[in-house]
């Protein structure tokens, strides 16, 4: 029996020293960086990240610049790097700009995605998209000609001139607007992602513009702003405010009827898919066209398209005085 | 008598001219420069770099720098939109706003003076740790839905100004009175100027680089609140930047940067320099990129004319 006892114990031995690590690997580190933290957009992201990371049993890291700064993103993916992640997922300020970085991630074998908005399109392994961009830039435009009434001078504020996914919405929009041949584009003005700037360059806008009829914020922070801007020159009901943020932000001006209809999808479920879709691949699988994915959790189910190498969430979703108050994002 | 050869001279001057210059362009070129709204709207824009230009005139007279002001405009919002939030009363929101910013801007006088740090190694330290210190408080989210009851002072008008425009006024007349006619004022100059004079000559150099910081940290709290009540919307990165709006105005309105010589009119002027060219460019549907290049090269242009004529004086 005392020989059994020593191969038993032999055996304990070799099983937690060589199966321990092997169990602890297998909790993967997936990193999220967003163009900038501290904003209620990017909170609902890291929520639903948060959310899949508890449901799937990995680690999520969030982590990102305080504005909404190319070199400082690389920076933050520079030391993901060193910390050894597994997935480094990012919306990039800048989709060039960020390139060299996520090579560098790629050759130390970390899997490389973007989500929300897209970049390094030659590197990254999958890009995690909110809702096709033609379908945003579109809806954005009808919401607005509705709202304009189908007439009249609109103006764009977006926020970083570099965005990838603000520009491509842009250039939908304008592709669309050749459906509403009285609607005139006036011009297109950035604000950074800075509520504040937002609101005083809406301002100047409104000023310059007498014949101003809509304006767009172009993203999460522009979209209150000049809804704010509208409220505070007192052109309610003769300049319409609309745009792509998030509901908290914008109920207020829904309420005060500053702002009709507004554009976005589910920042929660995006977190949530960016964090399942980086498992999905780390655990060697891969993605196939034209299947629709089911993944518990969200309430979408998202595609795949492989010549973008591509996961769609879903369709964007408008939001107005029906359904505002249903979220809490 | 006045000398009119004295005052063609001086900066202001030029930039007072400039600014009237640009005024007739935009006015001819859009109607709507000259429109109420239009006016309003940049009296309200500029209110907050006004207020704060007055402290950081004094500042770089005395041949420092303070890039905090941005940082403690953003925490006076922070603390402000939090009260008023709360129900209290925007007197009291007023109160501790101006007491952070002081606060702040004590500390940095105090490291400058006594841990004979540069100033701009000092405000630049300040500023991000005031920073993570918004982020840490605000912890990612905004205040947003400020009730409109205490916003009066950010939004209100009285005789058709905005109410941060007759603050910005009151505040120039009485600090440019106190720089030139009070000894403590006199005292600011002659720091700049030489300070190793200065303090032989009986001036004390470390009470003073205090107060002009502590002045500077307590203004920018005060353009925080107007800020928070104007916009209704309190952002981590609220007055991020700021700091550079106020230096830009300051060095454009003639204020030295080597020390010494400057006046609050000058950086008000220079505030409406730059406002007034934003402004246009708006108007006149100028590609919003190319803001940055004329403002930048409008202060290079400046700062190298003050060195050009300095040589000719001293030839």
């Amino acid at each position: 029996m005392k020989k059994y006892r020593f191969s038993i114990v032999l055996a304990l031995v070799f099983l937690l020293v060589f199966a321990l690590p092997v169990f602890a690997q297998e909790k993967y580190k997936i990193a999220f960086v967003p163009k900038l933290v501290g904003i209620p957009y990017f909170n609902a992201m890291e929520e639903g990240g948060k959310k899949a990371a508890e449901d799937l049993g990995v680690e999520f890291i969030y982590t990102g610049p305080v504005t909404a700064d190319v070199a400082k993103q690389i920076e933050t993916i520079d030391n993901l790097i060193t910390q050894g992640v597994d997935a480094i997922a990012v919306a990039p300020n800048d989709p060039a700009a960020i390139t060299p970085v996520l090579e560098k991630a790629k050759e130390k074998g970390i899997l490389v995605l973007t989500s929300d908005t897209d970049g390094a399109q030659e590197v990254r392994d999958l890009f995690v998209n909110q809702a096709i961009e033609k379908e945003i830039g579109y809806t954005t435009m009808d919401e607005l000609a509705k709202a304009m009434d189908y007439e009249g001078e609109f103006a764009i504020v977006s926020c970083g001139p570099t965005a990838w996914n603000l520009n491509t919405w842009i250039l939908y929009e304008l592709e669309r607007l050749a459906e509403y041949p009285d609607m005139e584009l006036v011009t297109i003005r950035y604000a950074e992602e800075d509520v504040q700037l937002a609101i005083n360059v809406a301002l100047d806008l409104i000023n310059a513009f007498p014949n101003l009829k809509g304006i767009i914020g172009q993203c999460s922070t522009s979209a209150p702003g000049v809804a704010e801007a509208v409220t505070q020159a007192g052109k309610i009901g003769e300049i319409v405010a609309t745009g792509v943020s998030v509901p908290s932000m914008m109920r207020p001006y829904v309420k005060n009827g500053a702002v009709k209809s507004f554009v976005l999808w589910n920042p929660v479920d995006l977190g949530y898919l960016t964090v399942w879709a980086a498992k999905y691949l780390l655990d060697g699988n891969q993605f196939e066209e034209g299947i629709e994915y089911e993944v518990p959790g969200i309430s979408t189910k998202p595609r795949y398209a492989a010549e973008s190498k591509m996961l769609i969430l879903g369709p964007p979703m408008v939001f107005d005085a029906s359904n505002v108050d249903d979220f809490d994002f | 008598m006045i000398n009119f050869q004295r005052i063609v001279r001086r900066r202001e001057f030029t930039v007072l001219v400039l600014i009237l210059i640009l005024s007739a362009i935009f006015s001819f070129t859009t109607e709507r420069f000259l429109s109420v709204s239009n006016i309003t709207n940049l009296l309200l824009q500029l209110s907050g770099v006004a207020i704060t230009a007055i402290g950081m005139t004094m500042v770089i007279i005395t041949g420092g720098i303070d890039v905090s002001a941005g940082s403690t405009l953003g925490m006076a919002c922070v603390v402000s939109g939090y009260l008023l939030m709360g129900g209290y009363s925007p007197f009291l929101a007023l109160v501790l706003a101006v007491l952070v910013g002081l606060g702040i801007g004590f500390v940095n006088g105090a490291i400058i003076v006594w841990g004979d740090v540069p100033p701009i190694i000092a405000t630049l330290g300040m500023m991000n740790l005031i920073r993570a210190l918004m982020f840490q408080t605000l912890g990612g989210r905004w205040i947003s839905g400020i009730p409109p009851a205490c916003r009066t002072i950010g939004l209100g008008k009285w005789l058709g100004v905005p109410i941060p425009m007759w603050i910005a006024t009151f505040l120039i007349i009485v600090f440019s009175y106190f720089l030139s006619y009070r000894p403590l004022g006199r005292h600011i100059y002659a720091v700049g100027n030489n300070p190793e004079a200065a303090r032989v000559s009986g001036v004390n150099l470390k009470s003073t680089i205090i107060f002009v910081y502590a002045l500077t940290g307590a203004l920018a709290g005060f353009a925080g609140l107007i800020n928070a009540a104007r916009t209704g919307i309190v952002q981590t990165n609220s007055g991020m930047g700021f700091e550079l709006d106020v230096i830009a105005a300051v060095v454009l309105g003639g204020t030295s940067a080597l020390g010494g010589r400057g006046t609050i009119i000058g950086s008000l002027l220079g505030a409406f320099l730059v406002g007034i060219i934003k402004n246009g460019m708006v108007l006149l549907n100028v590609p919003a990129l190319s803001e940055g290049l004329v403002i930048g090269a409008l202060i290079i242009i400046s700062v190298l004319a003050d060195i050009i004529r300095a040589r000719r004086e001293t030839r």
